[in-house]
């Protein structure tokens, strides 16, 4: 594969990567790329590298062949027998090598499902990047941060908490990578293990995280993905996305077993937030599930939680049932939902699967309740809420390591994690 | 007529006391042995739960769920069910000990059928053990797969299925001890049958569909976009 691409091309500064399954028309995508690179850096020499994963009429014909193009160098197709799993994380590899091998300062990934992608979004990725060297620059959509539900309430405030720094957006489909945070990725052994292969813009974003690598957001415009139908189940996507925070989590342990300095990622750009942009629904329908699924999981979720959260889940539970809706899964029972949930991941109190399935219906709440809670409000509340909610992570930071790092089968007269919970409640 | 009750009692103690002086010693002997035991396996019990920590087994039964659902959560009690474990198994081994002080031939019959049934009481145990372990997972796995997917009467799958599994563990309990061997069988494969017509309504397409449709709330049947949540 390495000589392959060291054969193939030549020197460039920027490259712009693409994973697709074929089903994307990145001819469009490319035009516009063409365009934004002519107008914002025409000084740079660059090149588009598309990685097509998975079985497609026009790309490949065979699901385990990885095939890469590059249109700058006229090279029409080009495939490589790829002798693994065709999948989204070999596709980022294939990028990352070809980037590497043709000496690349920065790596630019872009998502050929966004079709908001203008080109000035090029502008405002690649220049922090190349002009102040920062390692990881991810996007800051333009638009309401309600539509953001799982990066905003759980990946990046647990970043944040974790590192003491972490990106809005840690599973965007579009960032950047310095030279040195390749190498770095390219060098580590664990590109087939499950986060990197489920998750791995998280994955990616976690790693820079963790190793101190710089980090920065840029301001980019509206976020419009092409709706595509659901490959899986909610609650096995969601298993997937969670279980891969809690492994990178218990990966990194040693880093965030100490004290932590908060600080906010370096911004560029001004974010236009929206005043009523969000066509989210009202959430309801996800309460409705949690509600649902209460009776049933009630047992598993009491034999996980501290009594004291768990008394506070039935009282919402009930207090939903009779349709009082000025209740909501606030932030602080929140929060404390996830931390234990990690710490029975880690302790392994009930299978990990199982903790998994679990989560989904907790994660259905939260979001209905965010999405009742902040129908009516305007952007700047929206976000103050976001604030809230990282500021009880924050707070509650201790209670997570002390949650993760007790002994689960110490008596409860001990550090266990139901009297920590308690003394956190 | 005194003299002749006199006569009858020492003709009597003549009888008895050649069988006491050899029968005493030996009840003595079983009490002591008895005494001890229990001196042994209280001591141990004690040690037992006094000990912090927990060993590897311990551990590894509380993870694998064996212990949990004999001694609920609670993190203290598998110490406890251990040490009575130990104080059940000593003070059964000093009975044993003492019966044959007692009676020789009852304690070697008592051994020789320990020697051959106990294996196979054990094996018929170890294995619905294990069944009994795995349906209490699988279930509560299949549990929450069919909450979250909204399929209809989880509770009632979950039943099935933690049922069929502890009955396939029966089934093959008896196979190996060739205990009624037909009439179970012959009932697991029954319940095995109806289960898999069940699930195939349940699960293959286009019957899934149907399914769904049939028993899922109107809440569920509208799924959201990924792309709605999970960003």
């Amino acid at each position: 594969m390495r000589s392959f691409i060291a054969d193939s091309y030549k020197r460039t500064d920027v490259v712009i990567g693409m994973v697709t399954d074929g089903t994307s028309n990145v001819e469009a995508l490319t035009g516009v790329i063409a365009a934004g690179m002519e107008t914002y850096f025409p000084q740079y020499s660059w090149s588009t590298i598309h990685a097509f994963v998975g079985r497609s009429a026009s790309a490949v014909s065979s699901a385990n062949t990885l095939s890469i193009q590059i249109p700058q160098f006229g090279l029409h197709h080009m495939t490589y027998p790829w002798h693994g799993i065709a999948e989204k994380s070999n596709g980022y590899r294939v990028i990352l090598e070809a980037a590497q091998r043709m000496q690349s300062s920065i790596c630019l990934i872009v998502d050929p499902a966004q079709e908001g992608f203008e080109g000035n979004w090029l502008d405002a990725l690649i220049r922090p990047g190349i002009h102040s060297h920062y390692d990881l620059v991810t996007p800051i959509y333009r638009g309401s941060a309600r539509d953001q539900l799982m990066s905003r309430n759980l990946m990046s405030p647990m970043l944040r908490t974790l590192f003491g720094r972490g990106p809005k957006q840690p599973m965007s489909g579009e960032f950047l990578l310095s030279a040195r945070l390749i190498n770095r990725l390219l060098s580590r052994h664990d590109w087939e293990s499950t986060p990197a292969r489920l998750t791995p813009e998280l994955w990616i974003s976690f790693v820079a995280a963790a190793e101190n690598y710089k980090l920065a957001e840029s301001a980019v415009g509206a976020s419009k993905l092409r709706a595509t139908k659901p490959k899986l189940s909610q609650q096995a996507a969601l298993g997937q996305i969670v279980g891969s925070l809690f492994i990178l989590m218990d990966q990194y342990e040693s880093r965030w077993s100490g004290a932590m300095q908060f600080t906010d990622l370096d911004r560029f750009g001004q974010s236009e937030p929206e005043s009523r942009a969000s066509k989210k629904a009202d959430g309801l329908e996800y309460l409705v599930r949690f509600v649902e699924s209460y009776p049933v999981l009630r047992e598993a979720w009491k034999s996980i939680l501290d009594p004291h959260t768990f008394r506070e889940l039935d009282e919402l539970q009930e207090s939903l049932r009779l349709s009082t809706t000025d209740r909501y899964l606030g932030g602080a029972l929140w929060v404390r939902l996830v931390f234990e949930l990690a710490a029975a991941w880690k302790h392994r109190l009930v299978p990990r699967s199982q903790l998994l399935g679990l989560f989904t219906p907790l994660y259905l709440a939260r979001a209905g309740s965010f999405l009742l809670k902040t129908q009516w409000m305007e952007e700047a509340e929206v976000e103050s809420e976001f604030a809230n909610l990282v500021e009880y992570f924050e707070a509650l930071r201790s209670v997570l390591q002390r949650l993760w790092n007790c002994d689960a089968e110490e008596g409860p007269n001990n550090q266990s994690p139901a009297r920590i919970g308690a003394e956190a409640a | 007529m005194i003299n002749a009750l006199l006569e009858r009692l020492e003709g009597w103690k003549a009888l008895i006391y050649p069988e006491v002086n050899q029968v005493a010693p030996r009840l003595v002997g079983a009490l002591v042995l008895l005494v001890l035991a229990w001196i042994v396996a209280t001591g141990v019990r004690w040690a037992v739960r006094r000990t912090e920590g927990i060993g590897p087994v311990e551990r590894l039964l509380v993870r694998s769920g064996i212990l949990s659902g004999l001694v609920e959560r609670s993190l203290a009690e598998p110490r406890r069910a251990t040490a009575n474990a130990l104080f059940v198994c000593i003070l059964a081994a000093g009975g044993v000990a003492a019966l044959a002080v007692i009676s020789e031939p009852v304690a070697t019959v008592l051994g020789t059928m320990m020697v051959t049934v106990l294996p196979s009481v054990l094996l018929v145990f170890a294995i619905i053990s294990v069944a009994w372990w795995a349906g209490r997972r699988w279930s509560q796995s299949a549990l929450i797969w069919m909450t979250n997917e909204g399929v209809a009467c989880p509770w009632r799958w979950a039943t099935f299925i933690r049922i069929a599994i502890l009955m396939g563990g029966i089934a093959l309990a008896s196979e190996c001890t060739g205990f009624a061997r037909p009439l179970i069988r012959d009932s697991f494969l029954i319940l095995l049958a109806g289960g898999t017509f069940a699930a195939a309504q349940a699960l293959v397409p286009p019957l899934k569909a149907h399914f769904v449709e049939l028993f899922s709330s109107p809440a569920r049947q509208k799924e959201p976009q990924r792309e709605d949540l999970f960003r």
